[in-house]
């Protein structure tokens, strides 16, 4: 067929070199479209193929078109009509790219649960240990400082000298290298007990008050031991620490410090997990056995706990039900415990420092 | 591939005998088309945000500003911006890592380590914020590069030609100034950092300038700076001759009804007082801005283009009031219309004088960044 005029359609062409536009007479070829000046033989093929939308061609008004191999320049369309054409050539340039946005946007859902759960992953269960390892051991003991101080808020300090004494001692049956100043008993009604970052350990007068032996005591004392050699308060502050900083990341919030001395995270801090919970129990019994003190002093405790206060859903305010909430599986634990088999054991304190440790708090 | 036939329109190809043309010169209107589908747009992406958990944000971004960016017609061309999400992603993933992250976590151990008091923490904090300024600055100037090098007309994208490094320790010594002079450093540290924006963008290989100092926007700064003083002076002084403060500040003898009617008095001066003080200082503000706006674009200069911008006072309150509505009213989702309105604003608002050879601009020379605007993302410098 003889080459139309009425084939020619007039458009402009912007080179990508300089801001000149030209006007050109745009054709379709064999397999793409051509263009050139009017009434100038010289003519550029862009391929069907290569075609790109600026914007995906409206149904009036002018087109913008892009080439692959020329990524600066345009091709404007003038004529609607003349566009849709271009599109049933090159069906990419049209608004309808429905199976490629919709599995793009799979992608996308993809892609966000993906980088989620690595992000979880990460934080939650591969990098505490490594990065608690990596903290200097005296940062560690600032920051249980300003927990502790946090965790206890005004209660006041018990340090009648028996009592210290007491506590110290029992502390050395279970390791020569704790610090006695690091375990401190609190005056509060709470019944609880909280290992902190730096190995500090507190126990509450309500703990105190409910068991029924200096075995129970030391019971819970060796279970918070059993935390902090295990690192369980660093790694879980990196996690909340990581957690926050993921937090923040999606939502663009700020302030995770201040966040941090909120009472939830303060929770979040001090609250671990059930296989955390066993293997403080197991190195508990260890430490115990080591000690020569009976390791039932533990289970012991759990079942004081669960005769005075029973399995009661008691309210939020019970303190005796967030214990239990925290230590969640009591019998189960329990049982764990009775499988050992105990050697020959004393007491953990004799009937005159038990006395003594069991006041305490009487100088408060 | 056939011979272009159309030469560089900067150096036309000369024939012997033959006076090359003379240039073109043309005006330049720049004016804003609207059109409609923003809304299905803003919609589909909040969605799509909470879905992919915000990673969709940076793409959804990229269609809100290929929409607006469209909207802008310069000699009735569209302007079209071609950067991708990808591109905003890369960006905000590589900041993350490398500042947001370590710095999160200087803070957070700073927090721990000392109290609050302690000099050393205070020393942490003001370090921090000089390196936040500084990062800041960057962050804006990186964040504009990006823009302007997505931003293609004709087929020519603009530049930014200077280093951001050094805008970065502009920006920082011009805000600290702020502190010792009470804020009268301003304008100056306003018109420097424009100048320094401006003479420094180019589309294509032509350059902006921007001629101007800070003086004729002194008159309207001291207005807001001297007005502002005068009327918290005056509220501030009504509540202390108004209040009997031994009453305030623990008398023991102290009569009920008088305690009563001092309550009322002080509730009343919260109630009304605190709401003129900001209606009246943020108009003031305004017209201060209005001013700033109307000089910066007289200073612009493109070529032999002058350019003008109507803003005017009650406009620009208008336009803010709108802006802080749909904010409030939409919880931040309706932020692409907050866009649209202040770049309609300006573009609607925005006209030019003299001449200018387009044919002859050539494409920009500067390498495209690969990434972008991390950090203005991270320190959250502007809605774009």
């Amino acid at each position: 067929m003889a080459s139309d005029p009425t084939d020619a359609h007039i458009g402009y062409f912007n080179d990508g070199q300089t801001a000149a536009s030209h006007e050109v007479e745009v054709r379709f070829g064999s397999g793409g479209l051509v263009f050139g000046p009017p009434g100038n033989s010289a003519e550029t093929h862009w391929s069907y193929e290569g075609l790109e939308p600026v914007r995906p061609v409206p149904q009036s008004g002018p087109s913008r078109l892009r080439y692959q191999g020329a990524p600066e320049a345009r091709l404007i369309i003038a004529s609607p009509k003349f566009a849709r054409e271009v599109v049933q050539r090159a069906p990419q340039v049209g608004t309808r790219a429905g199976h490629k946005t919709t599995a793009k946007i799979a992608a996308f859902c993809v892609a966000g649960v993906a980088a989620f759960a690595v992000a979880s992953w990460l934080v939650l269960s591969a990098a505490p240990a490594t990065v608690a390892a990596m903290v200097p051991q005296s940062w560690w003991g600032f920051m249980g400082e300003k927990i502790e101080a946090s965790l206890v808020k005004t209660a006041k300090r018990c340090d009648a000298a028996e009592g210290k004494k007491a506590l110290a001692r029992m502390a050395f049956r279970f390791s020569d290298e704790i610090e006695a100043n690091s375990v401190r008993v609190y005056n509060m009604p709470l019944v609880n007990a909280f290992a902190m970052a730096g190995g500090r350990v507190v126990l509450t007068s309500g703990l105190i008050n409910a068991a029924q032996s200096a075995d129970e005591v030391a019971g819970v004392l060796a279970h918070e031991l059993g935390h902090v050699k295990a690192h369980h308060p660093e790694e879980q502050l990196v996690r909340v620490f990581g957690l926050q900083l993921i937090m923040s990341a999606l939502w663009g919030g700020s302030g995770m410090a201040d966040a941090l001395a909120q009472s939830g995270a303060l929770l979040a801090v001090l609250r671990y997990t059930r296989s955390a919970e066993r293997e403080a129990d197991a190195i508990a019994v260890e430490l115990m056995e080591k000690a020569k003190i009976d390791p039932q002093g533990l289970a012991d405790f759990f079942r004081t706990l669960k005769k005075t206060y029973g399995g009661e859903a008691g309210s939020e305010t019970n303190q005796v039900t967030n214990l239990l909430r925290t230590h969640p599986g009591l019998d189960e634990r329990i049982g764990q415990i009775r499988k050992r088999e105990p050697g020959p054991t004393t007491p953990a304190l004799s009937d005159e420092d038990w006395q003594h440790l069991k006041a305490i708090c009487s100088g408060t | 591939m056939a011979q272009q036939p159309w030469g560089t329109g900067a150096t036309p190809v000369s024939v012997p005998g033959v006076a090359p043309p003379p240039p073109r010169k043309e005006t330049v209107r720049i004016a804003f088309h609207h059109q409609e589908g923003l809304l299905g747009l803003t919609i589909i992406n909040f969605l799509l945000s909470i879905v992919t958990l915000g990673i969709y944000s940076f793409w959804g971004k990229t269609e809100i500003r290929k929409h607006i960016w469209s909207s802008i017609h310069i000699n009735d061309e569209p302007l079209e911006y071609t950067g991708t999400g990808w591109e905003l992603f890369l960006g905000a993933v590589i900041v993350g890592l490398l500042i947001l992250v370590p710095l999160a976590f200087l803070q957070i151990f700073a927090s721990f380590l000392f109290t609050a008091s302690s000099t050393i923490a205070g020393l942490v904090q003001v370090a921090v914020s000089i390196f936040v300024l500084f990062l800041v600055g960057i962050g804006t100037y990186r964040a504009r590069r990006y823009r302007l090098s997505r931003s293609v007309w004709r087929g020519i994208r603009g530049s930014l030609a200077g280093s951001p490094v050094r805008f970065g320790g502009s920006f920082l010594f011009r805000y600290a100034m702020l502190v010792p002079t009470l804020g009268w450093a301003y304008p100056w540290l306003r018109v420097g950092l424009n100048r320094h924006m401006t003479n420094d963008m180019r589309f294509g290989q032509h350059p902006f300038h921007f001629r101007g100092s800070a003086g004729p926007l002194y008159l309207p700064f001291a207005t807001v700076w001297i007005g502002g003083a005068v009327i918290i002076a005056v509220i501030g002084g009504l509540f202390w001759g108004s209040v009997d403060m031994n009453l305030l500040f623990g008398g023991d003898d102290t009569d009920p009804l008088q305690a009563q009617r001092q309550g009322l008095i002080i509730l009343g001066l919260v109630l009304i007082g605190l709401p003129i003080i900001f209606v009246i200082s943020g108009l003031l503000w305004v017209i201060y801005k209005a001013a700033e706006l109307r000089y910066f674009a007289d200073c612009t200069t493109f070529g032999d283009l002058q350019f003008r911008l109507d803003a005017t006072v009650w406009s620009l309150i208008t336009l803010t009031l709108g802006n802080i509505m749909i904010m409030l009213f939409t919880l931040g989702i309706g932020r692409p219309f907050v866009q649209r309105r202040l770049i309609r604003y300006v573009v609607a608002r925005l006209e030019t004088d003299g001449t200018v050879d387009i044919a002859a601009i050539q494409q920009s020379q500067q390498q495209l960044d690969r990434s972008g605007e991390g950090l203005a993302e991270a320190f959250d410098i502007d809605g774009f």
